[in-house]
C-alpha cells in the first residue's frame, strides 16, 4: 500500500485542480481521475493511501466505488473522504467513509485534515 | 337508544318522532274532549227533557189520581149536604148507610145554620166532629157557611189516625162536615212510582206535606219552606214547575210540580239525579273511553305513518348520507318514491356524483400541485448541485491566492481575495438555506442523534463567530452552566446550524455592545441563548419572524442582506428536535433567542 498517494475522482477539472494542490501541500502523491470506471479500473492495480471521492461521476457513480472499496480486503487500509454536493446522498453513506465533506470544500480545510490523516497512525495494518 | 353508528341524529329523529306523535294526540284529544262535552251537554240536556215529561206525565196522572178521589170523597160529602133534614132526623142511619159505602171517610155530619149537629155518622175511629164545641167558630163552618167549601189541614184523632177536615155548603142552607182518613191518600201516593227511584208527594200551598209514601213524614209535620229551592215551587205561577234541587231529605232529585185541581194541593214528583242522569254517565264513559281508544289509535297510527313515510326514507338518507359522508363516493341512494323524499334522495345522488366528479377534480389538482412540488424539490436540488461546484472552485482559487499558493500577495490583492471569500462564503450558505427550507417543507431532513459534546459545539461556534464579531467591534463572549452534562444526544450538525444561524444573526444586526451565547440547564430542558443588544424586534413583528422570507422591517428594502430563511429554518428544525424556541425583546435594547431542547431527546424523529 502507498500511504502517500491520494486518488481525486472528481469530474470537475477546477474542482480537481484544487482538491490536488491541497492534497500534494499536505505532503501526497496525488493523481486525478475524471470517470467512475477508470477509478475502479485504477484501484485494481494500486492501494491509495486515501481517495478522494466524489458521488456524480460519468461511467459508475461514486457510492459503487466506495461499496466496492469497502468490499475489497485488499483496500481495507484505504481511507475515504466524500466530497459532494449533495448532501442527502452524502449523509446515507456517511457511516462507509472516513469522513464526509460537503462541498463546496474548502483549499484550506481539505489540506488540513489531509495533514491530520497523514500525521495519524495508518487505519490498522489490516 | 343512541348507537355508536351515529352520535346525535338519530336521537333527534326520535325526538322529532315523539313530538308530532304526541302533538298529534293531544289535537286529537282536545278535538274529543270538545266534541265529547258537547255530546254530553246534548245528551244531559235531552235526559232531562225526558224525565221531565216522564215526570209530567206521572205527575198529571197523579194529580189526575188524587183529583178523582178527592171528586169522589166530595162527591160523597155533597150528597150528604143534599138529604132532607127531617128524612135524617128521621132516620139516623141513612146517614150510617152512606158512611158505610166510602171507607175513606171516618165521620160525616150536619149541622144547621148556627152551628148545631142534627145527623152524624162516624166508623172505626171515636167521633170527633160531633163532639166538638167550638163548631160556630170553627174556621170550616164559617167558611162552608159563607158558601165555600173547605179542606183543612192534617189532624191526628186521640187513636193518632190522621184526618183531614173536609167542609161544604148544605142545601138547607146548613153545613155538612167529614173527617177524611189521610191514610188512604197516602195509599193513593205511595202507589205512584216510576223509574227505579221516582216517587211522589203531596204539598199544600203552605208548603206543608200533606200526603207522602212514609206517613212518618206527614205525622212529623214536614214542610218544603226549609228548602229555598224547592219553596219555588209555590210561587210558580199556577204551581207548575221544574229544577234539580235537594229535597228535604236532602237528595239530590229531579223535580216537577202540578196543581191537583180543585184544591190548595200540588204534586211533586221527584227522581234520584242518580237514576236520571245515569244515561248521561253512561255516555260520559262511552265517550271518555272512546276519545281514549281514538287518540291511542291515533297515536300509533301516526306512529307508524310517520315512521313508513318520513322517519324510515330518512334513516335511510341519514346513512347514505353517512357513507357518502365517511368516503363512499359510489353510494347511491334507491329512489323508490316520486314524493318529496324521493326528490331529496334524488338530489341527493347528483350531490353525490357532484362530490365524486370534484373529488376526483380535487385529486387530480392535489397531484398536479404534488408533482409541481417535486420538481420543485427536484430543480432546487439540481440547481444548488450545480450552483455549488463552481462556487467551491472559486472559494477553492480565491483560498489558493490567499495562501500564497500563486506567490505573495499584495495589500490590494489580498483584501480583494479576502472579500471574494466573504461573498462566495455568502453565497453558500444562501444555497444551504435554501435547499434546507425546500427539503424541511418537502420533509426531507432527517435527524442523525448520537452523543455529543456541548462544549465542543459551542468552542466550533466560538472559533467560527469571534472573528466577525471582532471586526464589527462587538464583544462576543460565551458561558457553559457546569450543571449541563457534558455529553448530550442530537444531532450536532443541525445543532451548530442553529446556533451559527442565531449568532450570524446577532452579529449582523448588533451595530455595537456585545453578543452573548449561553448553553445552560433549566428543570425540564437544556437552553442554548443567543442574546443581543441590538435593534430589537418590535412586539408586533415578533410573531412573524419566523416565517419564511420575512425580515423585521417586511419591506422590498432591505438593510441587511439575506432572504429571511435563517429564523424559519431554525424554528423548524428546533421543532423537529421536539424543542421551544422562546424570544424576549424590546426596541432599542436588544434580542434574545432561547432555544429549549429535551434532555433526552427521543430517536429516530423524522418528519
Amino acid at each position: 500500500m502507498n500511504r502517500h498517494l491520494a486518488l481525486i475522482v472528481e469530474d470537475e477539472p477546477d474542482l480537481a485542480e484544487i482538491f490536488a494542490e491541497a492534497l500534494a501541500e499536505a505532503g501526497f502523491t496525488t493523481e486525478v481521475i475524471a470517470r467512475g470506471d477508470k477509478a475502479l479500473a485504477r484501484l485494481a492495480e494500486t492501494v491509495p493511501g486515501i481517495v478522494l471521492l466524489d458521488m456524480h461521476l460519468p461511467g459508475v457513480s461514486g457510492d459503487k466505488i466506495l461499496r466496492y472499496i469497502r468490499t475489497d480486503p485488499r483496500l481495507a487500509g484505504t481511507r475515504i473522504v466524500i466530497a459532494s454536493a449533495d448532501d442527502a446522498l452524502a449523509q446515507t453513506l456517511e457511516a462507509d467513509a472516513d469522513l464526509t465533506l460537503l462541498k463546496p470544500v474548502g483549499f484550506i480545510q481539505l489540506r488540513d485534515l489531509a495533514q491530520r490523516f497523514l500525521s495519524e497512525h495508518p487505519h490498522g495494518d489490516r | 337508544m343512541t348507537n355508536a353508528r351515529s352520535p346525535s341524529s338519530p336521537q333527534q329523529k326520535y325526538n322529532l318522532r315523539s313530538r308530532l306523535t304526541s302533538v298529534l294526540a293531544l289535537i286529537v284529544l282536545f278535538a274529543g274532549v270538545v266534541m265529547g262535552t258537547w255530546i254530553i251537554t246534548f245528551v244531559r240536556h235531552s235526559e232531562e227533557r225526558a224525565w221531565e215529561n216522564r215526570q209530567q206525565e206521572a205527575a198529571y196522572s197523579a194529580s189526575l189520581t188524587v183529583e178523582r178521589f178527592m171528586d169522589q170523597v166530595l162527591e160523597y160529602v155533597a150528597v150528604a149536604g143534599s138529604l132532607d133534614r127531617t128524612l135524617l132526623v128521621a132516620h139516623p142511619q141513612v146517614m150510617a148507610n152512606l158512611l158505610s159505602q166510602n171507607q175513606a171517610l171516618l165521620e160525616v155530619i150536619r149541622l144547621d145554620h148556627k152551628g148545631a149537629v142534627f145527623a152524624s155518622a162516624h166508623q172505626g175511629d171515636v167521633a170527633v166532629l160531633s163532639n166538638l164545641f167550638t163548631i160556630p167558630q170553627s174556621n170550616w163552618f164559617l167558611q162552608s157557611l159563607q158558601g165555600r167549601s173547605h179542606v183543612g189541614d192534617v189532624e191526628l184523632s186521640a187513636t193518632n189516625e190522621p184526618y183531614i177536615i173536609l167542609a161544604a155548603p148544605a142545601t138547607d142552607g146548613g153545613v155538612v162536615a167529614a173527617r177524611l182518613r189521610m191514610d188512604v191518600l197516602w195509599d193513593v201516593v205511595s202507589d205512584i212510582r216510576f223509574g227505579q227511584t221516582g216517587q211522589a208527594y203531596i204539598v199544600d200551598v203552605h208548603g206543608h206535606i200533606v200526603a207522602h209514601a212514609d206517613p212518618q213524614v206527614v205525622l212529623d209535620n214536614t214542610t218544603i219552606s226549609g228548602r229555598p229551592e224547592m219553596g219555588a215551587a209555590l210561587q210558580a205561577p199556577d204551581h207548575r214547575w221544574e229544577a234539580t234541587y235537594r229535597n228535604f231529605a236532602g237528595q239530590k232529585v229531579l223535580g216537577v210540580t202540578l196543581p191537583i185541581a180543585d184544591s190548595d194541593w200540588l204534586i211533586f214528583t221527584e227522581v234520584s239525579q242518580a237514576e236520571a242522569f245515569a244515561k248521561v254517565n253512561q255516555s260520559l264513559f262511552l265517550i271518555g273511553g272512546t276519545i281514549l281508544l281514538l287518540g291511542t289509535f291515533v297515536g300509533l297510527a301516526t306512529n307508524l305513518l310517520l315512521r313508513r313515510l318520513i322517519f324510515e326514507p330518512v334513516e335511510e338518507l341519514h346513512d347514505g348520507a353517512e357513507r357518502v359522508g365517511q368516503g363512499d363516493l359510489d353510494f347511491r341512494l334507491q329512489v323508490r318514491r316520486p314524493d318529496e323524499i324521493g326528490q331529496v334522495a334524488a338530489t341527493f345522488n347528483l350531490m353525490a356524483g357532484h362530490i365524486k366528479e370534484r373529488e376526483a377534480m380535487l385529486a387530480q389538482a392535489r397531484d398536479e400541485a404534488d408533482a409541481a412540488s417535486r420538481f420543485k424539490s427536484r430543480l432546487l436540488a439540481n440547481v444548488s448541485h450545480d450552483l455549488r461546484t463552481p462556487l467551491n472552485v472559486i472559494l477553492g482559487y480565491a483560498d489558493m491566492m490567499n495562501e500564497r499558493a500563486f506567490g505573495p500577495l499584495t495589500k490590494e490583492q489580498r483584501d480583494a481575495t479576502e472579500r471574494i471569500l466573504i461573498n462566495t462564503r455568502r453565497l453558500i450558505s444562501l444555497i444551504g438555506s435554501l435547499l434546507d427550507q425546500a427539503q424541511i417543507e418537502a420533509g426531507k431532513v432527517e435527524l442523525n442523534y448520537r452523543p455529543f459534546k456541548p462544549a465542543d459545539l459551542l468552542a466550533d461556534m466560538e472559533k467560527m463567530m469571534t472573528l466577525l464579531a471582532q471586526r464589527k467591534g462587538l464583544t462576543f463572549t460565551t458561558s457553559i452552566d457546569p450543571k449541563l452534562p457534558s455529553t448530550l444526544e442530537g444531532d450536532p450538525q443541525r445543532l451548530e446550524q442553529i446556533l451559527m444561524n442565531l449568532v450570524e444573526n446577532a452579529i449582523k444586526f448588533t451595530v455595537k455592545g456585545s453578543v452573548g451565547v449561553r448553553f445552560y440547564l433549566n428543570s425540564s430542558h437544556w437552553v442554548m441563548e443567543v442574546s443581543d443588544t441590538g435593534p430589537g424586534i418590535p412586539a408586533e413583528a415578533q410573531p412573524h419572524i419566523f416565517d419564511p422570507f420575512e425580515q423585521v422591517d417586511g419591506s422590498l428594502t432591505r438593510e441587511q442582506a439575506g432572504v429571511g430563511l435563517g429564523l424559519s429554518i431554525v424554528q423548524q428544525l428546533t421543532s423537529l428536535m421536539r424543542g421551544e424556541i422562546h424570544l424576549t425583546s424590546e426596541v432599542g435594547k436588544g434580542s434574545t433567542f432561547s432555544i429549549l431542547l429535551p434532555i433526552t431527546p427521543k430517536k429516530g424523529e423524522t418528519t
